[in-house]
């Protein structure tokens, strides 16, 4: 089953890799749900870094918003008698559980439809295309 | 996980980080072995040897509980317990 977008709206928001080392997760309307940066290791402090750069405007974006996780052979459905460590990952999801401004208007972080480039608008917009893309 | 303990005939400890006993038993184990961070990810599950060595084995995932359960039956379903299992099929 999709996961739903979060903090947007209650579409499947599925998963788009931006590059070799990050994953993003967007609803139908680009609206980005989470990031995840991944790689035999992670490092939450240059991820919180990373994401403060996305985007001009991008605000709150702080350590007790990224969360990590190990995935081992196991819980990916390898069959493996070993425990090897597969991946670490670094969650970022936006807006949670920090913002107490529940109004359309604010301003969100989207993830462009041509999957390479991030750019903020307002949560209710129907827009799908950054500023490089619209024309 | 309860009933995989009880099947290997081991014990269980489960901590709710909303119990506030538990929460710093529950920050302590995921600091020293699992995957901290600030507001770390739940559930983690941790693995004890006879030797008191623990080992870190899972993490719930953030995309969705969905997601969680199904990781979950994975790693039940691993030869990490695969005693267990062997057990269940006689």
């Amino acid at each position: 089953m999709t996961p739903r977008c979060y903090g947007h709206c209650k579409e499947p928001a599925g998963f788009e890799f931006k590059d070799d080392s990050m994953i993003v997760q967007v609803c139908p309307d680009r609206y980005v749900s989470r990031i995840v940066k991944y790689g035999s290791q992670v490092n939450p402090d240059y991820f919180k870094g990373a994401l403060r750069g996305l985007a001009s405007g991008l605000e709150g974006v702080e350590s007790s918003d990224i969360r990590v996780a190990s995935r081992y052979a196991w819980d990916l459905g390898f069959n493996r008698e070993n425990d090897d460590l597969m991946v670490r990952l670094a969650y970022w999801t936006q807006s949670y559980r920090r913002t107490k401004n529940e109004s359309a208007d604010r301003a969100a972080l989207f993830f462009c439809s041509n999957k390479d480039s991030f750019f903020m608008q307002l949560m209710n917009s129907s827009n799908r295309f950054c500023r490089n893309c619209k024309g | 996980m309860e009933k995989v303990a009880s099947d290997l005939g081991v014990s269980f400890i489960s901590y709710d980080i909303d119990i506030p006993d538990q929460v710093a038993k529950a920050d302590e184990l995921v600091r020293k072995f699992g995957d901290w961070s600030e507001d770390y990810l739940i559930p983690q599950v941790f693995v004890e040897t006879k030797e008191g060595r623990i080992h870190h084995v899972f993490t719930g995932y953030s995309e969705s509980v969905d997601s969680t359960k199904h990781a979950l039956n994975n790693l039940l379903n691993s030869p990490l317990f695969a005693k267990v299992n062997q057990r269940a099929s006689r």
